[in-house]
């Protein structure tokens, strides 16, 4: 990993739904290492500006460069990986296993039916990084909607993306599976030296995995480190009490 | 259960199987089954299912307007199924419309289009019948020959896509993301299911066809665990109803195309019974 490295810079970028401006020049930099929370309200637009950092969306105002590249000539999509908020909202009676979801994503550039002894290994040992070894030959339908969610960041990671893209992966999770679930991240993020993405609601998640936090409110209205960002006047909004800005780190 | 009683029962495959009109039947016939099975599970988990129903209203006005020109049938319904189904496709990405909306529209103007001919030249022909109901006993060698080089073609296709077309099927947004050109897996999808169901209508005929995509691929859904197993009972399920259907047919002289479609609905019938048992 190249110290100071931007992954992804987004310049002077808006967008609009029909005439409804939902992003307003956005400047931001994603630098490798980095944890970032993608903080705001609903509507704030955190969903339609990583769709537009995945191609998914098309630039209407502004630039925004992937790994130094201008994104309309970016090919190396395997160096994001993407996580949607609608992940988990899939047909629970789709009949495939957990290794078939994952050699989705292995296999999708091969163009081949079969499987290798040394893919196969590649996807359990993709499994016990997010923590569901054993579980290859398991209707995905049939595990909990956690474990689903781990399925799908399996996938994302399999391709060794630089950059993991997650839109609110913890909806519906319960509290605990959630702490372990971005423990999990973390992980990622410190072992494995991947930059993660997070859109969030959650702030209390804030002081305990990331190194880094951007506030949109249509604008992007802060933008910095995680330690600033405790002692910011946003946050004291955000929380809605000044005095109890708590930071225990792992 | 009068109907068993005219039943030939020993009636001999050997027999059968002498004949050339036989041998094409049943080549043809599971030609197609297994192109629809394959086409139709990946068809089923895009919720398109009727897809093939659309597809068929619209070929009927390629028909039609064939018997209007007095020009060959096949080949005009083929350019028109084609033309309409990346209509289809490009009409669902560029006005936003949900599948389901963009398959009636077009299928609610090839048939209007296919009605308006026929009247105005006046001429509902037993021809234009027989592509509606299918004959699979009077199918030609170049017919069957067709229908295999789509067979190998379908299977080749998905034997290549299979994990683009599943992640596709799964997750289209995250697909697109992962740099996959879905809407060029999208177009192939649905070309190569016009192209089917214009070389099967001779078989179960338009009307039916949509059986052929859809029932032997939600038979395999309820009860395969993986993916690949639905994709081998699928095509196992469409050739078993295919071969039972066209036996039975010639021991009672019943329709093949509406015999093969009742027995596939009795794959189905198992196999939701089989799933019922298995989750209660």
């Amino acid at each position: 990993m190249i110290e100071n490295e931007e992954l992804i810079v987004i310049k002077e970028l808006s967008f609009y739904y029909d005439q409804k401006p939902v992003l307003l020049d956005i400047n931001l930099t994603i630098w490798a290492g980095d944890f970032l929370a993608i903080l705001g309200p609903n509507g704030a637009g955190k969903t339609t500006l990583i769709k537009i950092m995945l191609g998914l969306l098309p630039i209407k105002k502004g630039q925004v460069f992937l790994f130094g590249q201008p994104i309309k000539s970016f090919k190396n999509w395997h160096l994001l990986g993407y996580v949607p908020q609608t992940a988990t909202h899939f047909d629970p009676l789709f009949p495939a296993t957990v290794e078939e979801i994952i050699a989705m994503a292995l296999f999708s550039r091969k163009r081949l039916w079969s499987r290798t002894k040394e893919e196969r290994k590649t996807i359990s040992k993709i499994l016990e990084i997010v923590g569901l070894q054993g579980k290859e030959k398991i209707p995905i339908g049939q595990l909990s909607t956690g474990e689903q969610q781990k399925v799908f960041i399996a996938r994302a990671l399999v391709h060794k993306p630089r950059v993991l893209i997650l839109d609110e992966p913890t909806t519906g999770i319960d509290a605990e599976t959630q702490q372990q679930f971005y423990d999990m991240l973390q992980q990622l993020n410190i072992k494995n030296g991947i930059t993660i993405v997070l859109v969030t609601h959650d702030i209390g998640i804030v002081n305990r995995h990331i190194n880094r936090v951007a506030c949109l409110e249509g604008r992007l209205i802060y933008h910095g480190t995680h330690e600033d960002f405790c002692f910011s006047e946003f946050f004291k909004e955000m929380i809605g009490r000044g005095d109890h800005v708590i930071s225990h780190r792992h | 259960m009068l109907f068993l009683i005219g039943i030939d029962w020993g009636i001999s495959v050997n027999i059968l199987w002498q004949y050339g009109f036989i041998q094409r039947a049943l080549l043809a016939g599971l030609a197609i089954g297994v192109s629809s099975a394959l086409l139709g599970l990946f068809l089923l988990l895009r919720r398109e299912a009727m897809i093939g129903h659309g597809l068929g209203h619209i070929i009927f006005g390629g028909l039609a307007l064939a018997f209007c020109l007095n020009l060959a049938p096949v080949p005009v319904a083929l350019i028109i199924a084609i033309l309409a189904s990346l209509g289809m496709t490009k009409l669902k990405s560029r006005a936003g419309l949900h599948s389901d909306t963009a398959i009636a529209i077009f299928s609610s103007v090839g048939m209007a289009t296919g009605v308006l001919l026929v009247t105005l030249v006046n001429r509902y022909g037993i021809d234009l019948l027989s592509f509606l109901f299918g004959d699979i006993l009077a199918i030609d060698r170049n017919e069957t020959i067709l229908a295999l080089a789509l067979a190998i073609f379908v299977v080749a296709f998905l034997f290549i896509f299979y994990h683009q077309l599943l992640f596709l099927a799964f997750s289209p947004e995250s697909a697109q993301a992962f740099g996959l050109k879905t809407n060029q897996l999208e177009s192939l999808l649905t070309i190569l299911t016009a192209i089917t169901i214009v070389l099967g209508m001779k078989i179960v005929g338009l009307l039916l066809m949509t059986s052929l995509l859809v029932i032997p691929a939600a038979s395999a859904l309820q009860i395969a665990s993986s993916f690949r197993a639905s994709c081998f009972l699928a095509v196992i399920i469409s050739s078993f109803s295919i071969m039972a259907g066209l036996w039975l047919a010639l021991a009672t002289d019943w329709p093949a195309s509406a015999t093969i479609v009742l027995i596939s609905f009795l794959f189905f019938l198992g196999s939701f019974f089989k799933r019922k048992r298995r989750f209660l």
